[in-house]
């Protein structure tokens, strides 16, 4: 797919930029995925995500290497593993392993609580690096509105709760001041709202690329290059090179669907990627096509661009901010969010099987997995189990777990 | 001295003794939950997170459970799960989980989707989320007022009492009384954790009362680290190797309680042992402290922490370059078996040796 290819090396002359401007003097911030890049980006502070980084580590098969590393530095072996590939890298100190020659120290760091593991990571990043850390508190919603992506987009002040929204706010004003001293530039309140208008269009565009390939005949861009394309606008997002290459994307997809272009004309079964990618063996995403026409026509990302991002900013842009980051990830995790949101999408895409891949390091990641599957099965979708590691590829078994899924398939195709 | 029956009964048996005597049962999961609160709307609050000993034997099962926790859940949210799904905690009015707690979520989470699904009675206890946070600045401190506020109402329509500021200055005043008396026993031993942790199924009067004074033990001075352990196992071990000066994990100290009525949550936000201490280097520094001046660090974890891994490198530099010795045990069980402690006496003896 043009875009895809276009959205990759975006990324990467995007990172030698990066490089170039951090050689030159210039500060940049190290973040988690469920951060609010928005103030980073509105405040043009270089910003490098810490998942975004250790998906590149992990592609570049050099995970193995970082994890015999972390045990050997007195880690113990059943620690999270996605969020902490970055910094056993940045412990080692071998730069010239790392891709693109690795991560120079950051200014800044930005992390929410919304695991026990994202604080003790960022405080070892602060340690090693003298950053300044910035950690957002992570109250957990007592009261999950199973419906959340129906409330979400307007109703989020009731949906997420007005006392944690104003601390979500309240700390993330923290993290501007912040920002403004690092930049030595005002915040532009005014410029901020249009800014965050540009997101919202730009989710919505993915959002009808959602709906497009959702309703679509047959799958017109599967799992793998939809990530590129979301993703990477998704870390500029509100760029005017972000909405305009979402708009590329939703104009390629629309022309692939009006010419009837399928990335396997003969799909018979369409299948869910649930989790992270997996980030060290993406082919794996297109092993089952030529033997029973199974298609991932969908991964979290696109949907997610969508349901996790527009907010209405109801004349207060801030909070609408707050309202997307304020249950980012838990959206995606915990009960009864994740199961009913899946099920939604397995319906809305037609979807006839469900690889799960239950991260059992990443438990955070993990949490409802189980409440998914009981979900899923009871809507009437075949679920396939993956044990297995995002970005660790040391337990996996490609043979086996392809193996599990063609049972599966088989099943499927007999009944 | 033996430990007194009661004290011994309450340990064991745990929330399924726990005696009403006319106040409602309040279950309260993980630390951190402003306990004189409860006793001054008339609850008597009770841990529900560690279950009877007896449940290691003898525990339900529900398949209905096991199909929804997976493998890597806490131990101590799984057997709550089993456990609540088994009617074990109808009789409490409300059961109140700590966020900050490692397993507090993940437990009021999944029992409130089970329940919501209709997969679990609807009848049972309420479920309440006490979202503390364990920090101190401005928008937190306002957060968790509104926290508060919400206990409060929470308790109050459960119960309904209104709430007494005399009665909550005498529920203080009890767990102050409490706090004394605990504070006069040895910090480690089996019995001295026997009986402390007794007090979590009693009144604090009931419990204060029945405490005596126990034997310091002696010998070099040994600190445990670890995740959550609510059975002496350890303290067992250690007692032919030396004294356990200080047990940093949960079940093993006193979590602090409220001081004055007038700021029922400062002494609790401030607890800097709690996991989800923030900035996190407050928990680093507090553990630092604790095993400061000790002959022997002893470390176990579940082997579902998330947590307290990415501190022990630190601690381990930290004990070894002030002349101590340490011992990873590495991943302790939940009830671990004669073959594991007989593991880690041999691991501890040669440390010593």
């Amino acid at each position: 797919m043009t875009c895809a290819r276009t959205a990759t090396a975006y990324q990467r002359d995007w990172l030698k930029g990066l490089r170039a401007r951090i050689t030159e003097g210039a500060a940049f911030a190290f973040v988690n995925a469920d951060t609010p890049h928005e103030l980073f980006h509105f405040m043009d502070v270089p910003m490098v995500t810490n998942q975004w980084w250790s998906a590149v580590i992990s592609a570049k098969q050099l995970a193995p290497h970082y994890f015999d590393r972390m045990e050997e530095l007195g880690f113990h072996a059943h620690l999270p593993r996605y969020s902490s590939l970055p910094l056993i890298a940045q412990m080692e100190g071998d730069f010239d392993r790392q891709p693109w020659g690795g991560l120079p120290a950051p200014a800044i760091l930005c992390a929410r609580a919304s695991s026990d593991e994202h604080p003790r990571l960022f405080q070892r990043w602060a340690e090693l690096t003298g950053a300044e850390l910035h950690l957002l508190s992570a109250p957990g919603t007592p009261d999950p509105a199973p419906d959340w992506w129906v409330r979400a987009r307007t109703n989020w002040e009731d949906l997420y709760g007005t006392a944690r929204l104003d601390l979500m706010v309240a700390e993330m004003e923290h993290l501007i001041a912040a920002l403004e001293k690092l930049t030595g530039r005002d915040f532009d309140r005014e410029s901020f709202t249009a800014y965050m208008a540009r997101i919202d269009a730009q989710e919505r565009v993915l959002d009808e690329v959602a709906e497009m390939i959702a309703g679509a005949e047959k799958c017109p861009v599967g799992i793998a290059e939809q990530m590129p394309n979301v993703m990477i606008p998704q870390w500029h997002r509100g760029s005017e090179w972000a909405v305009g290459h979402v708009r590329s994307f939703r104009d390629e997809v629309a022309g692939r669907i009006e010419r009837g272009e399928a990335i396997c004309a003969n799909e018979r079964i369409r299948m869910m990627w649930i989790g992270a990618g997996l980030w060290f063996d993406t082919s794996f995403y297109r092993a089952f096509e030529d033997s029973h026409g199974a298609v991932f026509a969908w991964s979290m990302y696109l949907p997610f661009a969508a349901d996790g991002y527009i907010r209405a900013d109801h004349g207060d842009p801030l909070r609408a901010l707050a309202a997307r980051v304020s249950a980012m990830n838990e959206q995606l995790h915990q009960p009864p969010w994740v199961n009913e949101w899946l099920v939604r999408e397995a319906r809305r895409w037609r979807i006839d099987v469900a690889v799960m891949l239950v991260p059992e390091h990443d438990r955070f990641s993990g949490y409802g997995s189980y409440f998914a599957r009981e979900a899923l099965l009871a809507a009437g979708v075949k679920v396939v189990e993956i044990h297995s590691d995002m970005v660790d590829p040391r337990e996996w078994d490609r043979a086996a777990m392809e193996a599990q899924v063609r049972a599966a398939l088989d099943e499927l195709e007999a009944a | 001295m033996p430990v007194h029956a009661t004290l011994q009964d309450a340990f064991v048996q745990r929330a399924d003794g726990a005696q009403q005597d006319g106040a409602a049962l309040i279950g309260v999961f993980g630390e951190g939950v402003p306990l004189p609160l409860v006793a001054a709307l008339g609850g008597l609050a009770v841990d529900i997170k560690a279950p009877p000993l007896s449940d290691a034997t003898d525990g339900p099962h529900a398949d209905l459970v096991a199909r929804v926790a997976e493998p890597f859940l806490d131990p101590f949210t799984t057997r709550f799960l089993h456990r609540f799904a088994a009617g074990a905690f109808d009789r409490f009015a409300t059961l109140i989980f700590a966020r900050d707690d490692v397993s507090g979520l993940a437990a009021y989470q999944y029992a409130s989707e089970l329940r919501r699904q209709g997969l679990i009675s609807r009848s049972g206890p309420r479920l309440h989320l006490w979202n503390l946070l364990h920090t101190d600045s401005a928008p937190v401190v306002s957060f968790n007022r509104h926290e508060l506020g919400r206990l409060v109402a929470h308790l109050e329509e459960t119960l309904g009492t209104r709430l007494d500021q005399d009665r909550l200055s005498g529920a203080i005043e009890a767990e102050k009384r409490r706090g004394a008396a605990l504070e006069a026993l040895p910090p480690g031993g089996s019995d001295a954790f026997t009986v402390r942790n007794a007090g979590r199924w009693m009144t604090p009067a009931a419990h204060a009362a029945l405490l005596a004074p126990l034997p310091q033990p002696s010998g070099p001075a040994i600190v445990l680290l670890g995740t959550a352990c609510d059975i002496p196992v350890l303290h067992d071990i250690c007692t032919e190797f030396g004294q356990v000066r200080a047990d940093l994990q949960d079940y093993g100290r006193r979590a602090p309680h409220p001081i004055d009525a007038a700021d029922l949550l400062r002494e609790i936000a401030h607890d800097p042992l709690s996991p989800r201490a923030a900035p996190p280097s407050r928990f680093t520094r507090a553990l630092f402290d604790g095993i400061a001046g000790a002959d022997l660090v002893i470390a176990s974890l579940d082997a579902n922490d998330d947590c307290l891994g990415w501190d022990l490198p630190l601690l381990r530099d930290f004990a070894t370059a002030r002349g101590a010795r340490f011992v990873n045990l590495g991943f302790r069980p939940f009830r671990p078996d004669a073959a594991w402690r007989e593991k880690a006496r041999a691991h501890i003896a040669e440390a010593l040796a």
